[in-house]
């Protein structure tokens, strides 16, 4: 197991792909906090875990919100024990609106969770992290980083935002052996295939089923990556096989891009 | 045992297997439950790590290789193949040094030497373990680049441009064998600690009047982990990519380096 006795903390857990990263890594040994806005969602998963003969713990927390990351931080560390590993899920979709027409201020709020939620929860966990010795924190990169879509401004500029923090973190943590990776998903098969399929279906008059065999046709593994692969790639980042991994993007897509 | 059962039932062959990182990735997919065909020009290094693999409780299968021979690549597969059962994982490990010469003081044909191992070597070698990956249903392929291609020294030029064609020939193997369920991807580790960096920090120790430990820190304190990790610690991100964990991942590239440098 590759987490045997550690404790991960998931911020952004809904039913894609925090849901598969907290089941992922209670799979390997792990005891994890479950973090989002909505608690409901949040003890069903635990629920999951419980199940499964893991250890859960909801901790329903605001990202944006200073306070809510400490206490989230500090109700982890109480209740499980510690702190090894803090994956950074939580994000808030994009305007979806071109830049001619963009609204500024709708850009903040993207990145108000997607870079400065990001930190404020990664800078609450730092203390617990290096309790322990050092630790891992993943963060969630986008495929709108790596391949430019127009009315993908804000979200993909936040996320670019943050892969750069995150090696700019890799350097300031490194020294107390807190390692810093993001995971670049390209598509993520769910509710965003389908709400693209429609998009897309209804502007070119195509199937979604047509949308998404195009999908597919760019990936070279011939499938469309689920939320469980990609919650494998942070788990192994999050894990003492990555020991020596800091600062690193690790793109898993299929093979649709290359990094 | 943190890699356990990553590997179980898997079979793989690592080429460039002496004592360094080639054992590692042996012994480190071994313990992961892999059986191992053990692939270097010298059959008694081999020897050694096979009992190494069988001493915890996988088989091995020795065959002394030169990479740059196609039917000597060939035999290999057929042996790892006809002895272990199947072949799902290939590490590309084996390579050559650099001749240390510049590009004008007879470089080109230098250079070409060390493309026929590092790159010419490994597609050969990689090209005849394709049908036997594609009876075992899919595979995975990982080469092992360096850091050369990150930090361009001088009279490196063809051990770096070498491997940094391998990096982007992965990179197509990655197109056209994903469809078949065949991955590939890339390692580049940083400086990896052993006895060919203990001896050459010893030497620029020497030649500075400092002792090794100066020139060690130094090192170290370049990376973000202020360290320097061993092969075996490059081997286990080779076990991730080798396993069924990095199923979604193909024709990517990480660095193992301690915080080195980013890519």
């Amino acid at each position: 197991m590759l987490a045997d006795g550690a404790v991960a903390l998931v911020s952004g857990v809904g039913p894609g792909l925090g849901r598969a990263t907290a089941l992922a890594f209670a799979r390997e040994g792990a005891s994890v906090a479950l973090a989002a806005r909505s608690g409901d969602f949040l003890d069903q998963v635990a629920a999951e875990i419980d199940a499964e003969g893991g250890r859960a713990l909801a901790v329903p927390t605001d990202v944006t919100d200073e306070e809510q990351c400490r206490a989230a931080i500090a109700a982890t560390v109480s209740e499980l024990g510690g702190l090894d590993c803090v994956v950074n899920g939580a994000f808030r979709p994009g305007a979806q609106t071109r830049f001619v027409d963009a609204d500024l201020i709708r850009w903040r709020k993207t990145f108000k969770v997607n870079v400065f939620g990001a930190l404020r929860l990664t800078r609450a966990a730092i203390p617990a992290l290096e309790a322990r010795g050092g630790g891992s924190i993943v963060f969630v990169g986008s495929m709108s980083m790596r391949k430019a879509r127009p009315g993908d401004g804000d979200y993909a500029a936040s996320k670019a935002a943050l892969y750069t923090a995150a090696q700019v973190l890799a350097k300031e943590l490194g020294e107390r052996q807190i390692r810093v990776n993001t995971v670049v998903p390209g598509w993520i098969d769910g509710p965003n295939v389908e709400l693209y399929g429609d998009w897309q279906a209804q502007e070119r008059g195509i199937t979604r089923d047509e949308v998404r065999d195009e999908i597919i046709r760019e990936i070279p593994l011939g499938r469309i990556p689920t939320p469980a692969d990609i919650a494998e790639a942070i788990v192994f980042l999050g894990s003492d096989l990555a020991r020596w991994v800091t600062g690193q993007g690790l793109d898993v897509n299929g093979g649709e891009y290359f990094h | 045992m943190l890699e356990e059962r990553l590997l179980d039932d898997k079979v793989a062959i690592v080429s460039g297997v002496g004592p360094g990182m080639g054992r590692d990735l042996a012994l480190v997919f071994a313990r992961a439950g892999a059986d191992v065909a053990l692939a270097s020009r010298t059959a008694a290094r081999l020897e050694t790590v096979a009992k190494e693999v069988e001493s915890l409780g996988r088989r091995a299968v020795c065959v002394a290789t030169d990479i740059v021979d196609d039917a000597a690549c060939r035999h290999l597969v057929e042996v790892a193949e006809a002895e272990l059962g199947q072949v799902d994982i290939l590490v590309n490990n084996a390579f050559a040094e650099d001749p240390f010469v510049s590009i004008e003081d007879g470089g080109v044909e230098a250079w070409e030497q060390v493309f026929e191992v590092n790159l010419w070597g490994t597609l050969q070698l990689t090209q005849a373990v394709l049908p036997a990956m594609r009876r075992a249903g899919g595979g995975s392929i990982v080469m092992i680049n360096t850091l050369s291609t990150r930090i361009v020294n001088p009279l490196l030029g063809g051990y770096a441009s070498s491997k940094r064609a391998l990096l982007s020939a992965a990179q197509s193997l990655a197109l056209e064998l994903g469809i078949e369920s065949i991955r590939v991807n890339s390692i580049v580790p940083g400086h990896i600690w052993g006895p060919s960096l203990k001896w050459y920090f010893e030497k620029l120790a020497a030649d500075r009047g400092v002792t090794p430990q100066v020139v060690y820190d130094e090192i170290a304190d370049l990376n973000c982990l202020e360290h320097i990790h061993t092969s075996e610690d490059v081997a286990r991100v080779a076990l991730f990519f080798a396993s069924d964990r990095s199923r979604a991942i193909t024709g990517q590239t990480l660095d193992v380096n301690a915080g080195r440098y980013f890519h």
